[in-house]
């Protein structure tokens, strides 16, 4: 396993990274094609998003280890499981006012879920800086809101909709951000 | 904006295939060799104390991979599947 520092963007082979280091809201991307994984270091990040973005990250290579049967919509399935992944760990960490974070933003998004009303995130929510401390960039604040408002849309649609129905309503929810 | 010209990224590979060890560092390759090392240290150490916070196996195993890593100077000598690299030193 090796960690590639791309000195200079021009200098970088042709292919699906050079996309990657040009599109600057990327953190992290994994390329199951190239066993490859592109991994941004010049993007000002809360040092605990960005190790979650990694592990978001590998648990797409466990996927690529492990496949399954192709089947509609795979991609999404696989990005749903990365995230369950993701914020199970979250979860699991009892950061301090994350469940605050968590309850107010489900609140905020319930009415529209229930009635599968689209939303957008809250890039201005509060309780992110609670949640996460001072944030170094723009880019940083707007990642922590999209986690809060993914985990709190994620929780919500749990309560609401049967396991099935559940991981369509995520997909949908995906297919809108992406 | 300048933007390309400020990144600095590290790729990480998973599979060495096709990367081969090429010559030797040059200076400014080493340079950047040992900046990617330290920062891929403290990630490393980031993601150990997560793991070893919530007791996650998966997260546990996923550090003890990236421990192995080796820092690389990337080079366009090939195409996406035939990545040339100059391997430099491991942590």
């Amino acid at each position: 396993m090796v960690f590639v520092n791309v000195k200079d963007p021009a200098s970088i082979p042709p292919g699906a990274w050079t996309q990657t280091i040009q599109n600057s809201n990327y953190v992290a991307m994994f390329y199951d094609d190239v066993n490859t994984m592109v991994f941004r270091t010049d993007m000002q990040e809360v040092p605990l998003l960005r190790v979650l973005i990694i592990f978001h990250e590998f648990r797409h290579i466990m996927q690529a280890q492990n496949p399954l049967p192709k089947v509609p919509n795979y991609q999404q399935i696989r990005e749903v499981d990365a995230y369950d992944y993701e914020f199970a760990l979250l979860d699991k960490l009892s950061l301090p006012h994350w469940n605050e974070a968590v309850s107010t933003e489900r609140a905020r998004l319930r009415p529209s879920i229930r009635n599968n009303i689209g939303f957008k995130t809250n890039l201005d929510d509060p309780n992110a800086e609670k949640v996460f401390g001072k944030f170094p960039s723009t880019v940083s604040r707007y990642n922590a809101a999209t986690i809060i408002m993914l985990r709190s849309a994620f929780a919500e649609i749990d309560s609401q909709f049967s396991p099935p129905l559940a991981i369509q309503r995520k997909i949908m929810l995906l297919k809108g951000m992406h | 904006m300048n933007y390309l010209a400020t990144v600095v990224s590290f790729v990480l590979f998973l599979g060495m295939a096709n990367g081969q060890a090429k010559g030797v560092l040059t200076p400014a390759e080493k340079a950047a060799a040992t900046n990617c090392n330290t920062q891929a240290n403290s990630l490393v150490r980031d993601m150990q104390n997560l793991a070893t916070k919530v007791g996650d196996p998966f997260a546990l195993q996923t550090v003890n991979v990236l421990r192995n890593h080796y820092c690389a100077i990337l080079t366009n000598q090939g195409g996406v599947d035939k990545l040339a690299v100059k391997l430099s030193y491991n942590t």
